[in-house]
C-alpha cells in the first residue's frame, strides 16, 4: 500500500468519525434510559488492531475520554486476540478497569476482514441500575452492585444465555439494560459494515497505518501547545467537604519541553465511603482539563495524550485500592479540572476558568406513584460557572461534566412532586474583575399521600468554589428541608407536603475586583 | 379589462429581492431581481412589482395574488432589532429563559458563548398562580399581581409581552386571563400567550418561542401594513399571502398572529420549488441541496412532501454552532445547514490537515479570483482552478474571474504546505467540501430514518450544480436533476406552495389507555380552525386535505417518532391500527421492533392544506433566451480525479440544449447563475421541463 497522503488521511478520518457519530445517534434514539438519551452518558469508539483509539463519538461525557483503550487492554489480557472470532462481543463493568463505577458497562466487538483482525468497535454506557445497594453509606464496592467480569456476551453472533441470565437475575431493570445493550449491537453492526466498505473503497490493508499517522499528527499538535508554555512546576491544592472530615486534593503540574506531568501527590488517602475516583477516572478528567486548555479542536484520540503523564498515589482518593467504594466517584474526580486550572493559572491566565459550582449536584427521589407503581427519578441541577478573563461566568452551567437539566413540566408529569421555584440566586457568583456565574435555588414539594425517599450527595457546602487570580469565592451550596438546613450527604424521608430546597453553589470570580 | 390572471412571488433576501410572475392563462413565468432596500424593504418590493408590470404590460388590477416571504423575522432575531419585550410567567420561574438547558454545546471549548434571553432580568415578571401537570388549577390566579405587572410594563416602556405560564398548554385559562388584564390595563401593548403560539410541553422552549413571537410581532405588523398600503396605492387591491417556514402559505391575517413562523420562509420556498421540479421530472423522493456563498442547506422530500420538524434554532451566537442559538418550537421544513459554501476559506489546520470553513470570505474582497485583493483560497477558487467555472462566463460573463490569482492562492495556502501540485490541492478542497456535505446529508437521512440512496438530488443555489454530481457519487445516488434558473428558486417556490397551516397539541397518554373522546374532540377542533384559516385565504371545501400525525414512542424511551395516522382509525378508536402504524414506522427507521413493550403518544399534530397550484415548467421555456444553432460553446480542460487529471471537456450553452438532447460526461453546462459539472462516465439529458438529468 502506498503511503497515505494528507488529503486521504483527513478524508478517511472524517468519514470514520461520521460512522461512529451515526452509530451513537442510532443508540441514543432507541435507548430506554434517560441518562443515555438526555445526558448522552455513553461513548462509542473505534480502536485499531493494537487497541489504539482513533475516534470517539463527539457528544459524550468527559469522564469516558480515553478509557476505552485501557478497558480493552484488560479485556485482551483475559481474552487474547487469537481466541476472538467474528461476531464476538466482550463485556465488563469492572469499576477499576473501566470508568470508575459499576454502572458503566463497556463492550467491545472485534472487527475482522478476510479473517484478519482489523480493530475494535466499542462503547461504554451508563446503566441506571446494576444491582446491589449503592448509597453514600457503602463501605466497599461489593455493596455497590454486580461486577461483570470480562466475558463474551455474544459468541459468533449468538448471545451467551449464561451471561444474559446472570444479568437478568442480578439487575432490577434487566429489560432496560439489556434493551440498551442490544441497541448497541445494532449500532456496532452498522458501523462495522460501513468500516469494511470504506477499507475496500480506499484500498487499505487495515487501520494501523492510518492510526499511526493520525496519532502522530495529534501528538505533534499537543506537543507544540505544551512547548509554548514556560518550563516549570506549578502547584495547587484545594479542600473538599468530604464526609466526616475535609479532604485535600493536591496537584503539581510540571512542564518540561513538550511534555507535561501531573502528579497528585499529597492528596488525601482513600476513605471507606463511595467518593473514591479510580485511576482511569482521574486520568480522564486530567486529560480533559489539559485538552480544553491546550488543544480543544483536535478530535479525540490517544495521540493527544501521549505527551501527558498522570500520577496519583496508590491508596489515595484519586487512585484507590480495591475494594474501596466508588459509586459517587465524581465527588472527588470533578475536582481534578479546577485544581489543574488553578495550578496553571499563573501561566495561562486568559484561558483558565475559576472554580465552577460543581461536583455535579443531583438528587434521587424514590417512592410510589398514586397508582402504586414504584418510581426512581434522578434530577440534575448545576451551579454557577466560573469566571474567565474577559467574561463573567454563566449562570447554572454544567462543568466539568456536561449534563443538561430536564424540563420542569416533564418532571412534574412523571412523579408526584411539584417544583415551586427554579430561580437564579442573585449575588451568589464570586466577586472579581469578572464575576462568577450565579447558582440557582430549586424547591420540590411532595404532592402525593405517600412519603418520598431522597438521596443527596453534595459538595461545596462547607468549602465554596474558589476565585482565581484575586477573584472572590462563589457562595456555598445549601440543602434544606422545610427551611431547615440538613447535611449535604444522606438519605431522607419526605412526608406529604414537605418541601426540600437546594441552593447550588455560585462560580468563583477571576481577577481582583475594581476598587 | 381582463380578469385577474397573474400571480407574483416575492422573496426579500439579504442582497436581492427576487420576483417571479406567473401568467395563469398561458403558464408563462417571468423573473426579476432588484437590490434589497434594508431601511424600508417595502420599497424594493414596490420597485420590482412596478418593473414587472411595466415590462410585461400588465395592469395592476390583473394581479390576482401576491405571495410573499421575507428574511425580516430572521434578521430581527439575529440582529436583535425587535421591540422592547417582557416575559410574564408563573411565580418562581422568571429565570428559566436565562438558566436555559444548563448544558455546554461544545464539550471542549471553554470560551463558548450562550445566547442572552430576549427579555433581560429587569423585564421578566411573575404572577401568583399555579396549574398542575394534569391541567388542574392548584392556585387561583391573583389578579392583583397581574395588575402590578401591568403597571410595571407601562412604566418600563414595554411594547410587547409574552405570557408563558407553567402547564398552560394543558389549561390556558390563567394565560388568557392575564392577557385580557394586560391588554385592558396597557393600551397598545402587544400580548402573546404560549398556549396560542406553541401549546406543547417544555417550558424553556415555549418561553423562548413565545418571547420571539412577541419580539418581532410589532415590526412585522408595521412592515406588512406598509407593503399592503403601497400595493393598494399602486392599484393592486389584494390581501397578501405569506409563506411560512413549513412550506405552506397563509393569509396575512394568519401570519400576523404567529410571525415567528416566518423565520425560514425564504429557504422553505426553495424547497417547494425543488419539490415541483422533482415531480415534473418524475422523482417524488428528492434530496434538495441548496449551496450558496457561505452555507449550504439540505432537505429530504418524501413522496412529494418535504420532511417537517417542530424544532428550529435561530440566531446562533458562536461560530454557527448547533446549540448556540435560541430554540424555537415552530413547524418548519426540516433542513440542515452546513457551514460551507462557495466563499468558504480553505486552510491547513494545526494537525497539518486540510480544513474548509466554517468562516468564509465576505463579498468584499471575496475569493482570490474575484480580483478584489482577496488572498484566501476559497472553494470558488478551487472550482475555477479545476476548470469547472469559466473565467469568462461567470455570471453570464458580467464578472471576469482571475485564474492566476486563484491558482496563486490555492498553491500558496494549500499546495505548498502539503507538497501538492496546485490542481491536486484544488481537488482536495473541492473533494473535502463534498465530503462534508455528503456526511451531513447521510447523518441527516439517518436521523430521519431514511436511506439517502432512495433519493434523487435537485441542486439549487449558485454553487449547487458545480458540486452536485460529485456529492451524489459519494452518497451513491443514481440521479441528479438540475433545474433551469435556480437563482430565483425561493420566489418561484412561493407560487408552487399550497395554502396550509399546522397545529400541534401536547398530550401524553399510553396508547392502550387513550381517551379517544377527548382526542377526537381535539382533532376536530384543530381541523375546524384550520379550515377556517384556509377559507380566509380563499381555499375551501373539497380541495382541502387534512393530515394527522402523532409523535409516538415505546414507554421508557425519550425520543418520539412521527407516525402518520388515518383520521378514520382514530375516529373509530382503533388502537390496534394505531399500534400497527407505529410499529411499521419504527421498523423502517431502526430496523427492529420491541415486542411486548407498551407504546405511548406524546403529542398530536394536524395539518390542513389546499391543492398545490398548477405550474407547468415547460411553459416557462420561452422565458429563457432560446438560441439557434449548436449548443456547444467550446472546450476547456477540467480536472477529474476519476480520469487522473485534466481532460478536454465540452462546454455547453445550457439555454440552447434542447429537450431530448443528450450528452456524455465529462461535460460542463453553463447558464447565467451557475455551471453544472457532469463527471466522466455519467450521461446527461434535457427533459421536457428543461431540467438537465444526470444518470450514473
Amino acid at each position: 500500500m502506498a503511503a497515505l497522503g494528507a488529503l486521504q488521511v483527513g478524508l478517511i478520518w472524517q468519514r470514520l468519525a461520521g460512522f461512529i457519530d451515526e452509530a451513537a445517534e442510532v443508540f441514543v434514539r432507541t435507548s430506554f434510559s434517560s441518562v443515555v438519551r438526555d445526558n448522552w452518558d455513553m461513548a462509542l469508539g473505534l480502536m485499531d488492531s493494537r487497541g489504539r483509539q482513533i475516534v470517539q463519538s463527539t457528544k459524550s461525557v468527559p469522564s469516558f475520554i480515553g478509557t476505552m483503550p485501557r478497558t480493552l487492554a484488560v479485556m485482551l489480557e483475559r481474552y487474547p486476540r487469537e481466541r476472538l472470532a467474528p461476531g464476538d462481543v466482550l463485556v465488563s463493568n469492572d469499576a477499576y478497569h473501566g470508568t470508575g463505577h459499576l454502572n458503566d458497562i463497556t463492550m467491545m466487538k472485534p472487527v475482522f476482514r478476510r479473517g484478519v483482525l482489523l480493530g475494535f468497535i466499542g462503547s461504554t454506557f451508563h446503566s441506571v441500575d446494576i444491582g446491589g445497594a449503592p448509597s453514600v453509606e457503602a463501605r466497599d464496592s461489593f455493596e455497590e452492585g454486580l461486577t461483570i467480569p470480562v466475558c463474551r456476551i455474544v459468541a459468533a453472533g449468538r448471545e451467551d444465555p449464561v451471561v444474559v441470565a446472570f444479568l437478568e437475575e442480578n439487575l432490577r431493570a434487566p429489560q432496560e439494560t439489556l434493551g440498551d445493550m442490544r441497541a448497541q449491537f445494532a449500532a456496532y453492526a452498522q458501523a462495522e459494515a460501513r468500516l469494511l466498505r470504506l477499507i475496500d473503497a480506499e484500498g487499505l490493508d487495515g487501520l494501523d497505518a492510518l492510526v499511526d499517522d493520525i496519532l502522530a499528527r495529534s501528538e505533534a499538535s499537543m506537543r507544540r501547545a505544551i512547548a509554548a508554555l514556560p518550563d516549570g512546576t506549578y502547584t495547587d491544592a484545594l479542600t473538599m467537604d468530604g464526609f466526616d472530615a475535609p479532604l485535600t486534593i493536591r496537584c503539581a503540574v510540571t512542564v518540561r519541553g513538550s511534555e507535561i506531568e501531573v502528579d497528585f501527590a499529597g492528596t488525601s488517602a482513600q476513605i471507606a465511603r463511595p467518593i473514591n475516583s479510580v485511576m482511569n477516572y482521574t486520568v480522564a478528567y486530567t486529560h480533559y482539563a489539559l485538552k480544553c486548555l491546550l488543544d480543544p479542536g483536535t478530535p479525540n484520540n490517544d495521540g493527544s495524550f501521549r505527551p501527558i503523564r498522570v500520577r496519583a498515589p496508590e491508596g489515595s482518593i484519586l487512585n484507590p485500592r480495591r475494594p474501596a467504594p466508588v459509586w459517587a466517584r465524581h465527588l472527588s474526580g470533578h475536582y481534578v479540572p479546577p485544581v489543574v486550572f488553578g495550578a496553571l493559572a499563573p501561566i495561562l491566565p486568559d484561558d483558565i476558568v475559576a472554580d465552577c459550582g460543581s461536583p455535579l449536584w443531583n438528587v434521587y427521589f424514590q417512592g410510589t406513584q398514586p397508582d402504586g407503581r414504584r418510581f426512581v427519578k434522578m434530577f440534575f441541577m448545576n451551579g454557577g460557572h466560573g469566571a474567565r478573563m474577559g467574561r463573567d461566568g454563566a449562570a447554572c452551567l454544567s462543568f466539568p461534566s456536561n449534563v443538561a437539566t430536564v424540563s420542569i413540566e416533564r418532571f412534574e408529569s412523571s412523579v408526584p412532586l411539584l417544583v415551586t421555584e427554579k430561580a437564579i440566586l442573585p449575588d451568589s457568583g464570586g466577586a472579581g474583575r469578572y464575576r462568577g456565574g450565579p447558582g440557582q435555588r430549586l424547591s420540590f414539594r411532595v404532592t402525593g399521600d405517600a412519603p418520598v425517599t431522597m438521596t443527596i450527595r453534595h459538595e461545596r457546602v462547607r468549602h465554596p468554589p474558589r476565585g482565581l487570580l484575586g477573584g472572590g469565592p462563589g457562595a456555598p451550596g445549601r440543602d434544606l428541608i422545610n427551611g431547615v438546613p440538613v447535611a449535604a450527604k444522606g438519605r431522607y424521608t419526605l412526608g406529604p407536603g414537605d418541601v426540600v430546597t437546594f441552593e447550588t453553589p455560585g462560580g468563583g470570580g477571576i481577577g481582583a475586583a475594581p476598587a | 379589462m381582463n380578469a385577474p390572471r397573474y400571480r407574483i412571488g416575492v422573496d426579500i433576501g439579504g442582497t436581492f429581492t427576487d420576483f417571479v410572475l406567473q401568467d395563469t392563462a398561458t403558464g408563462r413565468l417571468h423573473n426579476e431581481k432588484v437590490l434589497t432596500t434594508p431601511a424600508d424593504p417595502s420599497q424594493a418590493v414596490l420597485a420590482g412589482v412596478r418593473l414587472l408590470l411595466a415590462r410585461h404590460g400588465i395592469a395592476p388590477a390583473e394581479v390576482a395574488q401576491v405571495i410573499h416571504g421575507t428574511t425580516l423575522v430572521a434578521n430581527a432575531l439575529i440582529e436583535r432589532k425587535g421591540v422592547t419585550t417582557a416575559l410574564v410567567t408563573t411565580r418562581g420561574f422568571a429565570d428559566v429563559p436565562e438558566i436555559g438547558l444548563e448544558w455546554r454545546y461544545d464539550t471542549y471549548d471553554l470560551k463558548l458563548e450562550l445566547p442572552p434571553p430576549l427579555a433581560p432580568r429587569a423585564r421578566r415578571f411573575e404572577v401568583a398562580e399555579r396549574v398542575g401537570p394534569d391541567g388542574a388549577v392548584l392556585e387561583a390566579l391573583d389578579e392583583d399581581s397581574v395588575r402590578a405587572v401591568a403597571r410595571a410594563l407601562a412604566a418600563g416602556g414595554v411594547a410587547a409581552a409574552a405570557v408563558c405560564l407553567l402547564h398552560a398548554f394543558r389549561n390556558p385559562v390563567h394565560e388568557e386571563r392575564v392577557r385580557d388584564i394586560l391588554r385592558e390595563a396597557v393600551p397598545g401593548l402587544v400580548v402573546c400567550t404560549s398556549s396560542d403560539v406553541v401549546p406543547e410541553i417544555g417550558e424553556y422552549e415555549r418561553m423562548t418561542t413565545t418571547l420571539a413571537n412577541a419580539y418581532v410581532l410589532p415590526i412585522f405588523e408595521k412592515y406588512l401594513g406598509a407593503i399592503t398600503r403601497e400595493l393598494r396605492a399602486l392599484g393592486i387591491a389584494r390581501d397578501l399571502t405569506m409563506m411560512l417556514s413549513d412550506g405552506g402559505t397563509v393569509h396575512e391575517s394568519t401570519a400576523i398572529r404567529h410571525p415567528v413562523r416566518l423565520v425560514q420562509s425564504g429557504p422553505a420556498g426553495g424547497v417547494q420549488a425543488t419539490t415541483l421540479i422533482g415531480a415534473a421530472a418524475g422523482a417524488a423522493d428528492v434530496f434538495c441541496f441548496d449551496m450558496g456563498g457561505t452555507t449550504a442547506k439540505a432537505c429530504l422530500i418524501d413522496n412529494g412532501e418535504p420532511l417537517r420538524s417542530t424544532q428550529f434554532e435561530v440566531a446562533r451566537v458562536y461560530r454557527f454552532k448547533r446549540g448556540s442559538g435560541l430554540p424555537l418550537r415552530i413547524p418548519v421544513i426540516d433542513m440542515i445547514e452546513i457551514g460551507a459554501g462557495g466563499g468558504s476559506i480553505a486552510r491547513i489546520d494545526r494537525l497539518g490537515l486540510l480544513q474548509v470553513g466554517p468562516d468564509s470570505s465576505s463579498a468584499d474582497p471575496g475569493p482570490a479570483c474575484y480580483g478584489q485583493g482577496g488572498t484566501d483560497a476559497t472553494v470558488t477558487d478551487a472550482d475555477l482552478v479545476l476548470g469547472y467555472l469559466g473565467a469568462d462566463s461567470f455570471l453570464g460573463g458580467d464578472m471576469r474571474l482571475d485564474v492566476a490569482a486563484a491558482r496563486a492562492a490555492v498553491a500558496e495556502r494549500i499546495g505548498a504546505p502539503l507538497g501538492l501540485a496546485v490542481e491536486q490541492a484544488a481537488w482536495g478542497i473541492h473533494d473535502l467540501v463534498n465530503e462534508n456535505m455528503a456526511r451531513a446529508a447521510a447523518i441527516h437521512a439517518l436521523e430521519k430514518a431514511r436511506r439517502i440512496t432512495d433519493y434523487a438530488m435537485v441542486p439549487i443555489g449558485g454553487a449547487g450544480p458545480v458540486h452536485a454530481a460529485h456529492i451524489a457519487q459519494k452518497l451513491g445516488l443514481a440521479r441528479v436533476i438540475c433545474p433551469l434558473g435556480a437563482g430565483v428558486a425561493s420566489a418561484f417556490g412561493f407560487l408552487a406552495a399550497p395554502t396550509a397551516f399546522a397545529f400541534v397539541h401536547g398530550r401524553v397518554e399510553a396508547l392502550g389507555a387513550l381517551d379517544f373522546g377527548a382526542v377526537n374532540a381535539l382533532l376536530d377542533d384543530m381541523e375546524a380552525q384550520g379550515r377556517a384559516l384556509l377559507a380566509t385565504a380563499g381555499t375551501a371545501g373539497a380541495g382541502v386535505e387534512v393530515r394527522v400525525e402523532a409523535a409516538m414512542r415505546y414507554l421508557g424511551q425519550g425520543y418520539e417518532i412521527d407516525v402518520a395516522l388515518e383520521r378514520a382509525a382514530i375516529a373509530r378508536a382503533d388502537t390496534a391500527a394505531l399500534g400497527a402504524a407505529f410499529a411499521r414506522t419504527y421498523e423502517r427507521l431502526f430496523g427492529r421492533v420491541e415486542d411486548g413493550v407498551a407504546v405511548e403518544v406524546v403529542s398530536w399534530r394536524l395539518g390542513v392544506h389546499g391543492p398545490r397550484p398548477q405550474i407547468a415548467l415547460a411553459a416557462s421555456r420561452d422565458a429563457a433566451p432560446a438560441r439557434a444553432g449548436t449548443a456547444i460553446k467550446g472546450r476547456r480542460a477540467a480536472w477529474f480525479a476519476a480520469a487522473g487529471g485534466f481532460v478536454e471537456t465540452t462546454v455547453y450553452d445550457r439555454y440552447a440544449f434542447a429537450p431530448g438532447s443528450t450528452a456524455a460526461g465529462p461535460a460542463l453546462f453553463e447558464e447565467r447563475e451557475s455551471t453544472l459539472v457532469v463527471p466522466p462516465g455519467a450521461r446527461v439529458r434535457c427533459d421536457e421541463s428543461l431540467n438537465l438529468v444526470i444518470d450514473f
